[in-house]
């Protein structure tokens, strides 16, 4: 989710004119951003590692003498290629070239227009000048998004058409940057540089809600992460307490041997902290190939997503951080021992005379 | 004495009506004056709104109240009948407005393409009753005959002298105002008068007004009629 949030919506750190931010339901094109200018001065901002121009405008495309609405976003498919690898989303046929009047339109969106690779289409939108105007556009390809909404109601036309088309010179609407560091001081480090008030820069969530709800859910997580833990520590107990009953007469021929109570609780407890590293290794090993194949093909929820407007893509691609599945393994032997620790301690306390009941 | 006076109010009462006027009569009277054969008109719609302002040139044809052609900047608008017809220079075909896309704005201002679509005659899809009279102007009230009117109500003011709307108030069937027209300033042409500025103002809209001037009008032209078509809609 944070990855489809900076690639098509917010960027790490995204810059608008102040004016849009206020009204930008009604998308008032014509306070936009000096592209030329601005791209000068984030050249020399260090810190940042790419950024890139977008022109996000509603239009409507016009199809049988009907329109139909739709979200359309301009960029430069050169400098995308510093910024994300777009090549993904294809489906068929190519992206856009730049200075081209071509589009690439999600899949979904073709699909309900009868729309295929090939076709011309018309579109219709309010220019920069407060004007109207249609272009027709050729469309080279189908693009399955990240972010599922935008299947049904989206297309990525060439930053340079979008341009003309919207009367917008070489200006652009919005401007994406990725950076390495802090958000929040990258943000004023930029404020800084630009000296700009008619600017505003905003850091990854600081306006998205679902963003936050996100973050907010991640904590549950580690709730839910503790919950497994006791019950697996329960069932561990569980088991080695029966382990150590069931092993009764074992243990009183041990102690009629002369084995001390130390050394049968040392044996039970070897014998689980055996069992539980194997355990862990395993699970570890088992849960890091699967998360490696679902990173590799994704989990794909797009039937169960239609519909769901939400900045979150129809195919999960879990990422497999390399230190987790060790700390979890360490994390596992380090429970189910101490798991194991009472049972086994137990079962050393067991008198000779008791243990030779069952013998 | 009394037989005078009985003569006299009955004189008067078979006569009154035939001085007084009808609804219908004032807005047949404003259509008369105001119709042209056909015209050509330049002039510049500059609209004002909480995002700021824009300023568009336009010039207009018209041939009787059928057939317009408006060319903007961008773009020509030509309305045949009660259909109109979008022409972009980009787009590969011309946009035919209906539905709900008739109640866009024209380039941002008050005035929507849906403004556009009214009948020849006010009296095609209205029913007019003279509301009041005072020494300048009668006030009309119309009442749609027909759902498909932009605008169910309508109050006119017209002035009395001269047979010109100076004032609409267009309203929903309900009576709640969506737009007001103003002429704030008359021209005379051939001994006719007619609206140099007019002041739009769509009440949904906050802030929000649209300034009409006619800076040229010509009538009695050689109008080619194919500058009327949807092939000829080309810069």
């Amino acid at each position: 989710m944070e990855n489809n949030l900076i690639n098509y919506i917010s960027g790490d750190i995204k810059i608008e004119d102040r004016r849009w931010e206020k009204e930008k339901k009604v998308y008032p094109l014509h306070w936009n951003l000096d592209w030329p200018t601005l791209k000068d001065k984030l050249e020399k901002i260090d810190e940042i590692s790419s950024f890139v121009p977008r022109i996000n405008f509603p239009s409507s495309i016009y199809i049988n003498e009907k329109n139909y609405p739709a979200l359309a976003l301009g960029l430069d498919f050169e400098l995308e290629k510093t910024y994300q690898d777009l090549n993904q989303i294809v489906v068929s046929g190519r992206l856009p070239k730049n200075d081209q009047r071509e589009i690439i339109i999600g899949y979904q969106l073709a699909q309900d227009l009868n729309i295929k690779e090939g076709d011309r289409i018309t579109t219709l939108a309010q220019t920069a000048n407060r004007g109207s105007n249609a272009i027709s556009f050729t469309v080279v390809g189908l693009a399955n998004f990240p972010i599922t909404s935008m299947n049904s109601t989206s297309f990525l036309a060439p930053l340079s058409e979008v341009q003309y088309f919207l009367k917008m010179d070489q200006n652009v609407q919005q401007i994406l940057i990725k950076y390495e560091g802090n958000r929040v001081k990258g943000a004023s480090l930029i404020d800084k540089t630009l000296e700009d008030e008619n600017l505003t820069i905003s850091e990854l969530g600081k306006d998205d809600y679902i963003y936050s709800m996100m973050k907010v859910v991640s904590y549950s997580y580690y709730l839910i992460a503790l919950f497994f833990f006791i019950l697996a520590s329960t069932v561990i107990a569980n088991t080695t307490m029966m382990a150590v009953f069931e092993r009764m007469q074992e243990i009183g021929t041990l102690r009629a041997l002369g084995a001390y109570k130390k050394e049968i609780t040392t044996l039970f407890l070897y014998e689980a902290l055996i069992s539980n590293t194997f355990g862990a290794v395993v699970g570890s090993i088992l849960g890091t190939v699967i998360s490696l194949i679902f990173a590799k093909v994704g989990i794909n929820f797009t039937d169960a997503m239609s519909g769901v407007e939400m900045n979150i893509g129809s195919i999960i691609y879990p990422h497999l951080h390399f230190m987790n599945p060790i700390l979890v393994a360490l994390y596992a032997i380090v429970i189910t021992s101490l798991a194991t620790l009472i049972p086994s301690r137990k079962g050393g306390k067991i008198e000779i005379v008791e243990a030779m009941k069952y013998v | 004495m009394f037989r005078s006076f009985v003569t006299t109010l009955l004189f008067f009462l078979i006569l009154l009506p035939l001085g007084a006027i009808s609804g219908t009569e004032i807005v047949r009277e404003v259509e008369k004056r105001g119709y042209f054969e056909n015209s050509y008109s330049e002039g510049v719609i500059e609209s004002t709104d909480r995002l700021g302002s824009s300023s568009f040139k336009f010039k207009s044809f018209s041939e009787g109240d059928d057939k317009v052609l408006i060319e903007l900047d961008e773009q020509k608008i030509l309305k045949l009948g009660e259909t109109l017809y979008l022409f972009y220079p980009d787009a590969d075909v011309v946009i035919r407005l209906q539905g709900s896309a008739l109640r866009q704005t024209i380039l941002g201002s008050d005035l929507s393409y849906q403004d556009m679509t009214q009948s020849s005659s006010l009296l095609n899809e209205y029913d007019v009753k003279l509301l009041e009279e005072n020494q300048d102007t009668y006030l009309l009230e119309l009442d749609a005959t027909k759902k498909s009117v932009a605008y169910p109500k309508q109050l006119i003011w017209v002035d009395k002298k001269n047979f010109t709307i100076v004032k609409r108030q267009l309203s929903t069937k309900e009576g709640r105002l969506l737009k007001e027209i103003e002429v704030i300033e008359f021209v005379t042409y051939n001994q006719r008068l007619l609206p140099k500025i007019t002041l739009v103002t769509d009440v949904l809209k906050k802030n929000s007004t649209t300034k009409m001037t006619l800076n040229k009008f010509e009538t009695d032209l050689k109008l080619d009629p194919l500058i009327f078509s949807i092939q000829n809609l080309k810069w």
